[in-house]
């Protein structure tokens, strides 16, 4: 089984806020407002933007400019989670790439512990994590 | 009563139950281990998930890990499909890892990526319970321990074999009902003889409210031989932290790290237990050396996190019980509770 795109496990992971931590994609919703997070990950592109319902999701980088950037690599991302590195410390090395206004930057960051927060508190993000990893986790 | 029979006895699952609605209930077998190579600690806990998908009593289990080796720590948190708790019986198995009492010893198992035991841990000491221990307004928990064990065996851990033989070891035992992010903070540790023909052994802990603003509690239990001979309570125990810890806590798991990214150790660079009533005496003089910082997601607030910060190190104990003297060096552990 090879490896899912980024964009792919991030909207089934978003599925699986939705289900069992429903405040936290809440929350997740008013720390991004109007910004949109446009993630390009060895080469899959993806828009993270509140869309209707006021529900933040995942879809396709639109024409518009997106508050921030986000260059990264399965890799990069996958050390993070498994705390090889922090967030400032992946910046500093090059494998993590932010580009927006300082006070996008900030909100996205807010944002993104929002998600952790409500991603570290679901039963099923770990087979979300797993099958990114591609260990071959349960599909959903 | 041996040692062993008395671990049956006293050391079997509690069980979750089906009768608390606000799923607080949580169980779980620990034991850590002091080889000449590798230290490590293995905690299987069975728990009553707020996940609305779950019936009320179903129990989910975690297996969480840290060893270390030449001063670098790393652990995980595994939470397991499969949870195998023999009600009744000291048996918890959480996707094949396990702890079981066979044979008057405890097996160990687990099987993590990066990490593996497979070990024999036979008890020195009979049992002490420390009952209804006051978490919170509402909350007990029931603290069942064997301070001193001899295990022998193996760890692998990063594809690196450790041995064991009759290295000094700990277990306990917690069952009860509480939230993470509850007002409580607990300071637990203890202290094991380096000699294996020192008589003594000793535990220390405290409870404290979430700020560590006020004391709830404290206790120092003494083992002499096999016996919990003396133990200490309440005011007769004085816990004196001092300096801070400068070594690296790495989160565990790892991911957490990202949620509670500070790195400052909330942790004493020293620790002095002293106890004192009825003529007995006891002091404790506690070093930590290396450790990880267990970050859990608190129950009470959804974006909150609590940190048990969990630390190897060795000390000396001094004192005096029952008109009989006792002085040694040891290694243990010490384990703190702070807001993450």
């Amino acid at each position: 089984m090879s490896a899912e795109p980024f964009g792919e496990m991030l909207r089934r992971s978003f599925a699986v806020l939705e289900r069992e931590a429903p405040a936290h994609l809440t929350a997740l919703g008013v720390a991004l407002g109007a910004a949109a997070v446009d993630f390009s990950v060895d080469g899959d592109r993806v828009r993270v933007a509140v869309g209707a319902g006021a529900r933040p999701g995942v879809g396709t980088i639109g024409d518009s400019p997106p508050a921030v950037r986000v260059f990264s690599s399965r890799a990069a991302i996958l050390g993070l989670i498994d705390g090889q590195h922090g967030l400032a410390g992946a910046v500093r090395e090059g494998v993590l790439d932010l580009s927006g206004r300082p006070d996008e930057i900030a909100r996205f960051l807010d944002a993104l512990v929002i998600y952790l927060h409500g991603a570290v508190r679901c039963p099923g993000m770990p087979a979300i994590l797993a099958r990114w990893r591609d260990l071959g986790g349960p599909h959903v | 009563m041996t040692p062993a029979l008395l671990l049956a006895r006293g050391g079997h699952l509690r069980g979750l139950g089906a009768g608390d609605p606000a799923r607080r209930s949580k169980e779980w077998l620990h034991v850590a281990v002091h080889g000449p190579t590798a230290e490590i600690v293995l905690n299987l806990n069975v728990f009553e998930d707020g996940d609305p998908w779950l019936p009320p009593g179903v129990p989910v289990g975690r297996t969480l890990w840290l060893a270390a080796v030449d001063g670098a720590v790393r652990g995980d948190v595994h939470r397991g499909a499969r949870v195998e708790a023999k009600e009744g019986h000291l048996s918890l198995a959480i996707d094949g890892d396990a702890i079981t009492l066979a044979d008057g010893a405890l097996r160990v198992r687990a099987a993590r990526p990066g990490f593996a035991v497979d070990l024999r841990l036979v008890p020195a000491v009979r049992p002490a319970l420390a009952p209804r221990i006051p978490f919170d307004t509402a909350d007990r928990v029931q603290w069942f321990l064997v301070p001193r064990l001899h295990a022998t065996g193996t760890a692998t851990i990063d594809g690196v074999v450790h041995a064991f033989a009759d290295s000094p070891a700990y277990h306990d035992h917690n069952w009860g009902r509480f939230a993470w992010g509850a007002d409580f903070a607990w300071e637990w540790g203890y202290l094991l003889p380096e000699a294996p023909e020192e008589p003594v052994c000793l535990v220390f802990a405290r409870l404290l409210d979430r700020r560590q603003h006020r004391v709830r509690s404290a206790g120092c239990f003494v083992w002499w031989g096999a016996d919990n001979v003396r133990s200490f309570q309440d005011a007769e125990v004085g816990f004196a932290p001092t300096g801070r810890f400068t070594g690296p806590l790495p989160p565990v798991p790892g991911v957490m790290g990202l949620i509670s990214p500070d790195r400052r150790a909330d942790v004493p660079a020293r620790l002095q237990v002293t106890a004192a009533g009825s003529g007995d005496a006891v002091s404790v003089d506690f070093t930590p050396a290396r450790g990880g910082r267990i970050l859990i997601p608190d129950e009470s607030d959804p974006f909150g996190v609590t940190a048990l910060h969990e630390v190897f190190g060795a000390g000396r104990a001094d004192g005096e019980t029952g008109g009989r003297r006792f002085s040694f060096a040891g290694r243990g552990a010490f384990e703190c509770i702070r807001v993450g």
